[in-house]
C-alpha cells in the first residue's frame, strides 16, 4: 500500500514537473515572440525614418507594468487570475527580456542626462534585485527543507519565547533537584544570551554549524562540573538548544528571502514613477 | 515549530503577515497576544479576554489557542485576571516596504521639485530635466536662454506643459533658425529623392541626437541611419558596399584632350620628344605632382596652369600654325564661310565673288570683311571685331587692291610678327594671322564663330562652316594647334557655352560624395605614388573620342583604369582605417550657418 502510494506521488510529481517546464517553455515562446514583434515594429519605424525608440519605449513602460501587476495579484488572491507560480514565471520571463528592450531604447549602458541616469539606475537595481531575488528563491527554500521541521517565518518569536521558557522551567527544577547553582549560573552567563533571540544569523546563511559547535562546546565544557541530575537537565537543555539553532536557521533564511523585497520594490516602484516622468519630459519637449 | 503534522484551527494564532501592524512582543522575541494589534497600530489589550455575564456569572472566553479558559476565572467586577503590560505594536514587512518606497519616492519629488539647485528658474529642477550635456558647438549659445533656445515648451506654467504634451514639439525648428541647406531643408538629402518621392519629411534629430556630451560630434550619425532609407543596407564597406560603377571615375570626358598614357609612356619617355623640356619631362614621367596640384587639392585634382606644364613643349607648335584668311585665287575655309560659299563650289563662280570682295576691300579694308560676318547690327559688328581684330584698314585696302588689280604682295618673312600680315610667302600669297600664343582671341573668336555657324541657319551654311571648322581643327594644318587639345571640347559644347569649352572642366560635381586627396598621399605606396590609385590604362581608345567629328560621351574611353572598392577597401576596413558611409559620403546638400560664416565645399571653396 505504501509502495503504491509513493509510486503515485511519485507520477504526479513527475506530471507536475513536466507541466510546469511545459509552462515555462510557452511563456519565453511568447516572451520571445513579443519580444521579436516589438523590435521588428522599431525596425520598420526606423527605416520609415520615424522614431524606433518610442516603439520600445512605450514597449518598456507596457512590461514594466505587466511586472508590477504580481504585486497585484498577490492582493487579489480570491481572483481566480491563474496561479503564483504562473504569474512568477512571466515576471521572471518579462524582467528578462526587458533587458535587450531596455538596451535597444537606451541605445547604451548608461546615458547622459541626471533624472536618466538616475531612471537606469532604478532600472538596474530592479533587475539586478531581481535576478539576486529569483536566485535567492532557487536556493534557500531547497535548504529550508533540510532543516529540521517547519515554521511559519512570523511564528519565530512565539517559538523562540517557547523554547525559552521550556529551558527556564528546566534550569529552575534542575537547580532545585541538585541542590546546586551551577546550571543556573551557567544558563545565566552563557545560554540566557543564545535563546533570548535568533543568533548566528550570518553563519546559518551561509550555511556554517558554528551555532551548533558553539552549543556543543559549551554544554561540553560544563557536564564535567554537573552531578547526575543537572547532567540529565543538560541533557534536555542541549535537546532545546539544538532545535533553537535549526530555529535560527529558519529565522535567518527567510529573513533574507523577504528582505531582498526592501530593494527590489521601493526601486521599482521609482523606475514606474520614472518611467512616467521620462515619457511625460519626452512629449513635453522633443516629440 | 511544525513537525509535518498541521495544527487545528484552534490551536495555534492565524497569523496575518500582510496586516500592516504586528504584535509588539514579537520584536522583543516573546510570544505574540492572540487579540493582535488593532488597524491604526494601538495595542489590541492589556487583559488576555473579555469576560462574558451568562447569568448571575462572568465567564472566561480566553481561546483555544491562547490557553483555553483559565482556572482563575474572571474577577467579581467582570474584568479578566490576566492583565499584563500593554505592547508598542511593530510595523508589519509589507507596511514597512511601502513605507521605503513611499520615503524613497517623496526624496525622489523633493529632488525633483526643489533639488539642489534653488537657483532654477523653473518649476521642476534642472536635473530633473537634464537629458545629458549639450555638445561643445551647441553649449555656448544656450547659455543665455537655457533649454528654452530649443525647447519652445521649457519654462512655462502647469497648463503649458498640460498642452504641450499633446501638440508637436520637435526642437527641428529650431535647428534651421541656423542652419540652412540648399533645397528641401527637411526632406532626405535636403531634395526629393526620384525613388523615394513618397517619403516624408525627416526631423533634424531623428540623426542627430543632442545630449550626449560634450565631445559627441552631431554632425556623424551611425551607418544604420543611412541604411534605414538605402536599399543596400549593410554593415561593412569591404564585404557590403556595392562595386564602385564600371568606369569610375572617369566615366565623363573632361574639355580637354590630354592623353595621360601617351603623354607619360611616349612623350615624357621618349628624348625625341621629351628634349623640347628635358628636366620637366623627366620630372612628369614619374610623378603626377609635376603637372596637378595635389597637396591642396580636396576632392578634384588640377592641373597646373598652360604657361607652367604646357608651353614648355606646346607654345611653338601654336605659334607656328597660322591662319589663312584670304588667298587671291583659292577658296580658303575662312573665305568660304564669309562669302558663303562650300569648298567645292564652281571656281569661276568663287572667283567672280572673290574678284568683288577684292574691289570692296580696296575701298573700304576691314569693313569690307565685317559686312561679310552677319551685316550691319550691332552683335555682327562686335563679332567681326573679334575675326579682325588687330588686322589694319591699310593692311585689307593694300591687299584688296593688290589682288583686285591682279598684282602679287610683297614677300614676308616666315617668321613674321604675330597679327595680321599680308604678302607672299612661301605657301604663296595670303592675308594670314599668326597666334601670339595660347588661347589667342583672334583664333578663338574664329573657332567659335564657326562652331556657332553649324547649328541653326540654312543647311548650306552649316555645311559650310562645318567644314571650315574641321579645317580649323585639324591638329596639324589648324590654326593654332587648338584641335589637338580643344577639338571635342568644341563640338561638344552649346554655341551658347562655348566659354566652358576651353577651360579645364572639373569632374561631375556629387554633393554627397566627399573626398580628400591630401590625406592620402602619405599612405601612398612610395613607388607606385598616385598609380597605387590611378593606373594608367594604354589600352583605352582614349583618342578616338576627341578626334571623332561628332564625339559621343557615352563612347568615351578614358586612359585611366576604373577604381576598384578593392583599392579604398584595403585600408577602409574593420580595425584599420574608419569605414563608415560618411567618411566619404555626407548627407546635407549646401550647409549653411546663418551666423555670417559658411561652411566650405569639398573644393574648399564657401558654399553659395
Amino acid at each position: 500500500m505504501t509502495i503504491l502510494r509513493a509510486s503515485v506521488l511519485r507520477n504526479r510529481l513527475v506530471l507536475r514537473i513536466g507541466r510546469e517546464w511545459a509552462q515555462l517553455a510557452l511563456f519565453w515562446a511568447i516572451g520571445i515572440a513579443g519580444w521579436l514583434l516589438v523590435a521588428l515594429a522599431a525596425w520598420r519605424a526606423e527605416r520609415s525614418l520615424r522614431e524606433g525608440a518610442l516603439v520600445t519605449g512605450y514597449a518598456l513602460l507596457a512590461m514594466m507594468l505587466a511586472l508590477a501587476m504580481v504585486n497585484l495579484k498577490k492582493r487579489l488572491v480570491a481572483l481566480p487570475l491563474g496561479t503564483a507560480r504562473a504569474w512568477m514565471m512571466a515576471h521572471l520571463v518579462i524582467g528578462t527580456l526587458g533587458f535587450p528592450l531596455y538596451l535597444q531604447h537606451a541605445g547604451g549602458l548608461w546615458p547622459g542626462g541626471h533624472y536618466e541616469r538616475a531612471l537606469a539606475l532604478c532600472f538596474y537595481t530592479v533587475m539586478l534585485s531581481g535576478i539576486a531575488g529569483y536566485v535567492l528563491q532557487r536556493l534557500l527554500p531547497r535548504r529550508l527543507t533540510h532543516l529540521e521541521g517547519e515554521v511559519i517565518y512570523e511564528r519565530i518569536p512565539s517559538e523562540v519565547f517557547t523554547l525559552r521558557e521550556r529551558v527556564e522551567a528546566l534550569v529552575l527544577k534542575g537547580v532545585q533537584d541538585a541542590g546546586a547553582d551551577t546550571l543556573g549560573r551557567y544558563y545565566l552567563e552563557s545560554l540566557h544570551w543564545f535563546f533570548r533571540r535568533p543568533r548566528f544569523f550570518l553563519s546559518h546563511l551561509f550555511g556554517s554549524a558554528r551555532g551548533a559547535r558553539w552549543i556543543r562546546g559549551h554544554v561540553g565544557a560544563l557536564r564535567r562540573y554537573l552531578n547526575e541530575t543537572e547532567r540529565a537537565a543538560l541533557d534536555q537543555i542541549e535537546s532545546l538548544a539544538l532545535r533553537k539553532n535549526q530555529l535560527d536557521a529558519h529565522y535567518a533564511l527567510q529573513s533574507v528571502l523577504k528582505l531582498w523585497l526592501f530593494v527590489h520594490i521601493p526601486s521599482a516602484v521609482l523606475l514606474i514613477v520614472l518611467a512616467f516622468w521620462h515619457l511625460l519630459v519626452v512629449n513635453i519637449y522633443s516629440r | 515549530m511544525s513537525t509535518g503534522r498541521r495544527p487545528g484551527h484552534d490551536a495555534a494564532a492565524y497569523e496575518r503577515p500582510a496586516q500592516p501592524y504586528l504584535c509588539g512582543r514579537t520584536s522583543l522575541w516573546r510570544k505574540a497576544c492572540w487579540q493582535g494589534p488593532g488597524a491604526l497600530g494601538e495595542c489590541g489589550g492589556a487583559f488576555e479576554c473579555i469576560p462574558v455575564r451568562s447569568g448571575d456569572r462572568w465567564e472566561c472566553r480566553r481561546p483555544k489557542q491562547a490557553g483555553g479558559r483559565c482556572s482563575a476565572g474572571p474577577l467579581p467586577d467582570g474584568s479578566c485576571s490576566h492583565r499584563h503590560a500593554p505592547c508598542a505594536p511593530v510595523t508589519g514587512l509589507r507596511r514597512l516596504r511601502a513605507r521605503v518606497s513611499l520615503v524613497a519616492l517623496l526624496a525622489l519629488v523633493v529632488v525633483l521639485i526643489i533639488g539642489p539647485d534653488p537657483t532654477a528658474r523653473t518649476a521642476v529642477n534642472s536635473a530633473a530635466l537634464d537629458a545629458g550635456r549639450l555638445s561643445s558647438v551647441h553649449a555656448g549659445f544656450t547659455r543665455e536662454q537655457g533649454c528654452a533656445a530649443c525647447h519652445a515648451s521649457h519654462g512655462k506654467d502647469a497648463w503649458g506643459w498640460f498642452s504641450a504634451a499633446f501638440r508637436s514639439n520637435d526642437p527641428s525648428t529650431g535647428c534651421v533658425q541656423c542652419h540652412g541647406f540648399a533645397g528641401e531643408t527637411m526632406r532626405a538629402h535636403n531634395a526629393v529623392p526620384a525613388k523615394r518621392g513618397d517619403a516624408a519629411e525627416v526631423s533634424c534629430v531623428r540623426c542627430h541626437t543632442e545630449h550626449q556630451g560634450a565631445e559627441v560630434k552631431l554632425a556623424r550619425v551611425r551607418d544604420q541611419v543611412c541604411a534605414n532609407c538605402h536599399e543596400k543596407s549593410f554593415s561593412d564597406f569591404p564585404a557590403g558596399h556595392p562595386q564602385f560603377a564600371a568606369r569610375y571615375p572617369y566615366a565623363k570626358p573632361g574639355a580637354i584632350n590630354f592623353d595621360h598614357a601617351k603623354h607619360v609612356n611616349q612623350y615624357f619617355a621618349d628624348a625625341k620628344y621629351a628634349r623640347r623640356s628635358p628636366k620637366f619631362a623627366a620630372a612628369a614621367r614619374t610623378q603626377c605632382t609635376a603637372c596637378h596640384e595635389v597637396e591642396s587639392a580636396t576632392r578634384e585634382v588640377r592641373p597646373k596652369p598652360y604657361a607652367e606644364v604646357c608651353a614648355g613643349c606646346h607654345e611653338a607648335q601654336i605659334q607656328k600654325a597660322r591662319l589663312v584668311l584670304l588667298e587671291p585665287e583659292r577658296l580658303t575655309p575662312a573665305a568660304s564661310v564669309l562669302l558663303g560659299m562650300p569648298k567645292d563650289a564652281d571656281e569661276a563662280d568663287a572667283g567672280k565673288r572673290l574678284a568683288k570682295l577684292w574691289d570692296a576691300m580696296s575701298r573700304s579694308g576691314t569693313e569690307a570683311l565685317g559686312e561679310l560676318v552677319g551685316g550691319r547690327d550691332a552683335d555682327a559688328r562686335k563679332r567681326a571685331a573679334g575675326l579682325f581684330d588687330g588686322l589694319a584698314v591699310a593692311t585689307a585696302q593694300s591687299a584688296g587692291a593688290t589682288w583686285s588689280s591682279r598684282k602679287t604682295l610683297r614677300p614676308v618673312d616666315e617668321d613674321a610678327p604675330a597679327g595680321w600680315n599680308a604678302g607672299e610667302t612661301s605657301d604663296g600669297q595670303a592675308l594670314f594671322y599668326r597666334p601670339r600664343g595660347h588661347a589667342d582671341p583672334v583664333v578663338r573668336a574664329w573657332l567659335e564663330y564657326l562652331r556657332t555657324g553649324t547649328k541653326g541657319g540654312d543647311e548650306l551654311r552649316t555645311q559650310i562652316a562645318a567644314d571650315a571648322l574641321d579645317q580649323f581643327l585639324d591638329k596639324d594644318t589648324g590654326p593654332g594647334a587648338c584641335g589637338t587639345c580643344h577639338a571635342a571640347a568644341l563640338r561638344g559644347a552649346a554655341p551658347d557655352k562655348l566659354e566652358s569649352a576651353w577651360k579645364y572642366a572639373a569632374s561631375e560635381t556629387r554633393p554627397f560624395i566627399r573626398y580628400s586627396h591630401a590625406p592620402h598621399l602619405e599612405l601612398l605606396d612610395p613607388a607606385a605614388g598616385c598609380r597605387s590609385c590611378h593606373e594608367l590604362n594604354a589600352s583605352a581608345r582614349y583618342a578616338k573620342y576627341h578626334a571623332a567629328s561628332n564625339p559621343k560621351p557615352a563612347a568615351y574611353e578614358s586612359n585611366f583604369a576604373s577604381m576598384k572598392k578593392q583599392t579604398c577597401a584595403a585600408c577602409h576596413r574593420e580595425g584599420y582605417v574608419d569605414s563608415a558611409c560618411q567618411v566619404c559620403h555626407s548627407y546635407h546638400a549646401g550647409h549653411e550657418l546663418k551666423l555670417g560664416f559658411r561652411q566650405k565645399d569639398s573644393k574648399g571653396a564657401p558654399n553659395k
